[in-house]
């Protein structure tokens, strides 16, 4: 099992110098930080808007940072999540970061990697994916599911499977179509949404983004998989994972307060169910045989 | 103590914060100053070291040990309210021998004053832990937690006994070694804090420390039932300040001993308004959450405020009967 690396935190407060609505209420923010520590993907920030916020800060995981700029992508669910995405250009916000542990992206060297992302669980599976595809590794699958076509964050999307829960009205090969070809025309969102359309060259498929998974991983004996997304989706593909041998990683979520393992709101049963971890700390990146989780 | 009351009216001229004097003596113990980081709230307080130094805050109370390692409640464990937190997180640590091999010597290495929460299963068992402490260096005293309401067992049945308040002390304080200090964690829930707090001093306690969570409750409309599976849960954070104030004014009333005020604390006007309300001492919890960093923050602000209002002790701004 890899060791935990501590990494040094930064806790200090930031300005918003870029917000951009990339999918259906999901903002991709940018704030001007300077941490002290790189942040690695699978790590997260605590981040708190300091006017009109909540009582305590939301987590939200490193989409990027790099020359003292830090990229989240945020979708709007409550108080909170809402307070981040409309804090005005300039104003500032509390951020402690970098947090967690990350993929370990070294035993992934080498290996075939397949990514398994839903919703805003994109986010550290897209930043694991340019770290492998920087270091000149090899990621052969990544496939995104979202619900319907209002939901993909376009211009994040290049490289990625889509797959569609709910066909998109415009689907080019009609009502009832179960599939389409990224060559036989990309659907797009309803004209004049303003919202993005499905990136050149991916290929987008309607179905559950665990469709092909199996298929995929009897190919790849050797693969790892990284999950990130909602419950049921992590649950599936981790079941499939496991079911091949394969290994399996999932980055998951939990109620935090503090984001540093102390106040014990976020954990959950290690494997074995006689201890706990901190999804925060120990997590949000966990090895399947380290937790009880399917 | 008429005569710390009398002074520090509002026209006193300023003066410089190096005038202040923040330090606070409970049962023998001096210390810097007065702003300690309340159980459960900040770890073992060796989980920021990169941020603060530990030892720049008055005492670090632990969370709460337990003789053996406890698990804690299922999820879900904390709601965040509009003005606080409901809490429900059953105590989880890591035991009592891991907290004297693991923590204490780091602690002693960072010269922390560590006030060690503790809680038994039985009357005895407090004294008992006491007396495994007692061997080890890097602590300054412990804290009684006869309030917690989130365990089935102990806690809040301990805590709204006076007799048990008082024999549980009496135990405690037989077995301290000299120079450390007895501070005992009070609830404000089902009993006047007058007689608890009176319990506690017959006992022999250092210093009343007031209030532990306030029991609450979050209902799941659609579910039809409470959102926390033992339904009650701990209150805590803003909402529950005017409580923690009124409850430190009985038992300093009540009592000759300190009291530590807790409850709601977040910015240093409430830090003295609970010196007003007759606390010696405060403990700041769920606004660390938010910002880890807020003791050290206050203990700065704190000088500074007091020397603009040309207080020179805390204990000045105690209001009169
Ligand atoms: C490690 C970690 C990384 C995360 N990374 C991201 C990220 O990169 N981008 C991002 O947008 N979010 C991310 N989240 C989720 C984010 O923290 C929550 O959406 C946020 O805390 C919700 O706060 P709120 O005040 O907006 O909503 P709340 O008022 O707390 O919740 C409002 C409603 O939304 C529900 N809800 C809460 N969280 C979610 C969720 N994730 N999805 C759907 N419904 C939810 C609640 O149950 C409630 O009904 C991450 C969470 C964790 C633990
Ligand atoms: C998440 C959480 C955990 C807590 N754990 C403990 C504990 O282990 N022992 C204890 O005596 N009090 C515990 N408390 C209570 C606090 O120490 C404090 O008495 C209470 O929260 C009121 O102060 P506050 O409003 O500043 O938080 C806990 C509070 C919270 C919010
Ligand atoms: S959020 Fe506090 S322990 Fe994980």
């Amino acid at each position: 099992m890899t060791a935990r690396i501590m990494t040094k935190r930064t806790l200090t407060d930031a300005t918003v110098t870029g917000r951009r609505e990339l999918a259906h209420h999901a903002w991709l923010i940018e704030l001007e930080v300077e941490l002290e520590a790189p942040v690695r993907a699978g790590q997260f920030a605590m981040v708190h808007p300091l006017e009109a916020g909540t009582l305590l800060p939301r987590p939200f995981s490193v989409l990027d940072h790099r020359d003292g700029r830090l990229k989240l992508y945020v979708k709007e669910v409550g108080a909170g999540s809402r307070a981040l995405a409309h804090t005005p250009l300039g104003e500032r916000v509390q951020v402690f970061a970098p947090l967690g542990r990350s993929f370990p992206i070294e035993e992934f060297r080498g290996r075939p990697v397949v990514l398994v992302a839903g919703g805003v669980g994109l986010v550290p599976l897209w930043k694991l994916r340019s770290e492998l595809l920087a270091s000149g590794e090899e990621v052969p699958h990544s496939l995104f599911g979202a619900r319907t076509i209002e939901e993909l964050p376009g211009e994040l999307l290049e490289g990625w499977r889509i797959h569609l829960e709910e066909a998109p009205p415009s689907a080019p090969s009609g009502e009832g179509s179960s599939t389409m070809s990224a060559g036989g025309g990309l659907p797009t969102a309803p004209t004049g949404s303003g919202l993005p359309t499905a990136p050149a060259g991916g290929e987008v498929e309607v179905g559950l983004v665990t469709l092909h998974l199996d298929e995929i991983l009897r190919e790849q004996p050797d693969a790892v998989l990284a999950l990130c997304g909602p419950d049921a989706m992590m649950k599936a593909a981790a079941r499939i994972g496991r079911q091949r041998g394969v290994q399996v990683w999932v980055c998951l979520e939990e109620q935090m307060a503090c984001g540093a393992g102390v106040c014990r709101s976020c954990t959950i049963p290690a494997a074995g169910g006689r201890t706990m971890k901190t999804v925060c700390q120990d997590g949000p990146v966990f090895s399947l045989d380290e937790i009880d989780y399917v | 103590m008429s005569e710390a009351r009398s002074s520090g009216s509002a026209s006193n001229p300023p003066l410089d914060p190096s005038q202040v004097d923040l330090r606070v003596t409970i049962g023998g113990v001096e210390l810097p100053n007065p702003v300690f980081t309340a159980s459960g709230a900040w770890g073992y307080g060796l989980e920021y070291l990169d941020l603060v130094d530990p030892a720049r805050l008055g005492a670090v109370v632990t969370k709460t040990i337990t003789v053996l390692p406890r698990k804690g409640n299922p999820q879900p464990r904390l709601r965040e309210l509009p003005t606080g937190l409901l809490n429900s997180i059953g105590l989880e640590n890591v035991g009592l021998g891991a907290f004297v091999r693991d923590k204490l010597p780091r602690l002693a290495r960072h010269e922390v004053r560590t006030v060690v929460s503790l809680a038994g299963r039985r009357e005895e068992e407090f004294a008992e832990m006491i007396g495994e402490l007692s061997h080890h260096e890097g602590w300054v005293g412990v804290e009684l937690n006869l309030s917690c309401p989130n365990v089935a067992e102990g806690g809040l049945d301990f805590g709204t006994d006076p007799r048990l308040v008082e024999s549980i002390t009496r135990r405690a304080r037989a077995v301290l070694p000299d120079g450390k200090c007895l501070l005992v964690k009070l609830t404000p829930n089902n009993v006047p804090m007058a007689t608890l707090a009176r319990a506690a001093e017959a006992g022999g306690a250092h210093a009343i420390s007031c209030i532990n969570t306030v029991v609450g409750m979050e209902i799941d409309l659609d579910a039809r039932r409470p959102v926390f599976p033992r339904g009650i849960a701990g209150y805590s954070g803003v909402g529950i300040k005017p409580i923690a104030l009124a409850k430190v004014w009985e038992a300093s009333h009540a009592v000759d001993i300190p009291v530590v005020g807790i409850g709601g604390i977040a910015t240093v006007r409430d830090v003295l308004e609970f010196f007003v309300a007759g606390a010696s001492a405060v403990q700041v919890g769920t606004a660390l959450f938010a910002r880890p960093d807020r003791a050290h923050r206050l203990i700065e602000e704190l000088a500074a405020e007091l020397a603009a209002r040309g207080v020179r002790r805390p204990a000045e701004l105690r209001a009169g009967d």
